[in-house]
């Protein structure tokens, strides 16, 4: 772990941004974690001040929430030393992504079935900016996240968790 | 493809983010290259590491068809293959500000942390930016992006220390070489 230590000027501010988040709605599970992992890492603490600054934009602080998220994901899947998956060769890629988004229009089917985004990120205790951003993107989903998905809409793994999950 | 042999490497701490009074281990790949023996040449290349991080903006940008396949192999490949030469390249690009630099948050730059950029990319004439942090002997790809604003790069850039302090610490996938 590289040593990022907050000062405590630093350790200040983010009680009252983590004051602010509880103030804005956001979950007080996500902000624990965002918290205790900006303590240790530069690029979360980063992140959380920026959040404070944009007080005025929602759609800006959306983003920054999906990414402190992604950082709190980063480090909880984060194995423990290099690992290695299999090489995915440019000429494959349109065909991965392909298979990602088609799967990911299942889920949001499932989703929708079950009240939507909203509910289901309320439920599943993701942010819901990053539930729009995984469901809208072409990237491999988390076998994390699809979990918290399986669990909060009571589904078999087998019905969510798909080859294309990491 | 050959997977980098990882060893322990002492790095100084605080070298990614700010002075730190002490000592670290880092796990860094070390070079090891197919058919490169000691005294070739083809030993002092660096590894081209793509991490998970990487393949994923790659898997987005592509399908956003953010750029088109012959920019891939005409520029962005050929231009990443430089880094094969070490960080910084020798390569005469990597003294243009313009398409090599210190990736910075603010004013700061981050130390291991370079950005390759690359403009009027693809249908949208975009700038496309590649984080690049630079290990011992090796580079490693981390989360391509469109930069579409100030905010958004800063964003980037505390993402990208993330990855960096993760790659640090050898907690990090990876999906082969380039």
């Amino acid at each position: 772990m590289i040593p990022f230590k907050t000062t405590p000027e630093q350790v200040l501010k983010l009680a009252s941004i983590t004051v602010e988040m509880v103030n804005a709605g956001l979950a007080h599970r996500f902000i624990f974690e965002a918290s205790e992992l900006a303590r240790v890492d530069q690029g979360v603490y980063d992140l959380m001040a920026l959040w404070l600054v944009v007080a005025d934009d929602d759609a800006e602080r959306d983003e920054i929430v999906a990414d402190i998220q992604e950082s709190i994901d980063d480090y909880r899947d984060a194995p423990t030393q290099p690992q290695e998956k299999p090489y995915i060769g440019y000429d494959k890629l349109d065909d991965v992504a392909t298979r990602v988004v088609a799967e990911k229009a299942k889920l949001r089917q499932l989703i929708d079935r079950h009240g939507g985004v909203s509910a289901v990120a309320q439920k599943s205790g993701i942010p819901q900016p990053s539930l729009s951003r995984m469901l809208n993107s072409a990237s491999i989903p988390r076998r994390s996240t699809l979990y918290k998905i399986a669990n909060a809409l009571g589904l078999p793994e087998t019905e969510i968790v798909t080859d294309w999950s990491r | 493809m050959d997977a980098p042999r990882l060893q322990p490497v002492e790095i100084v701490p605080g070298e990614l983010t700010r002075p730190r009074p002490k000592v670290m281990k880092c796990y860094m790949s070390q070079p090891r290259r197919r058919g490169a023996g000691p005294g070739s040449s083809a030993a002092n290349l660096w590894n081209i590491i793509i991490t998970e991080w990487a393949l994923d903006a790659y898997l987005n940008l592509k399908h956003a068809q953010v750029f088109a396949d012959h920019e891939y192999w005409t520029v962005l490949r050929p231009d990443v293959e430089l880094l094969r030469t070490g960080i910084p390249s020798a390569h005469p690009k990597f003294a243009n500000t313009t398409f090599w630099g210190p990736a910075k948050q603010g004013n700061v730059a981050l130390t291991h942390g370079y950005k390759m950029k690359w403009r009027q990319i693809g249908p949208g004439r975009v700038q496309l930016r590649l984080p690049v942090m630079a290990g011992s002997r090796t580079a490693f790809l981390c989360e391509a992006y469109v930069k579409t604003s100030r905010a958004l790069d800063q964003r980037k850039m505390a993402r990208f220390k993330t990855h960096m302090n993760l790659i640090a610490q050898g907690r990090y996938v990876y999906r082969g070489q380039l």
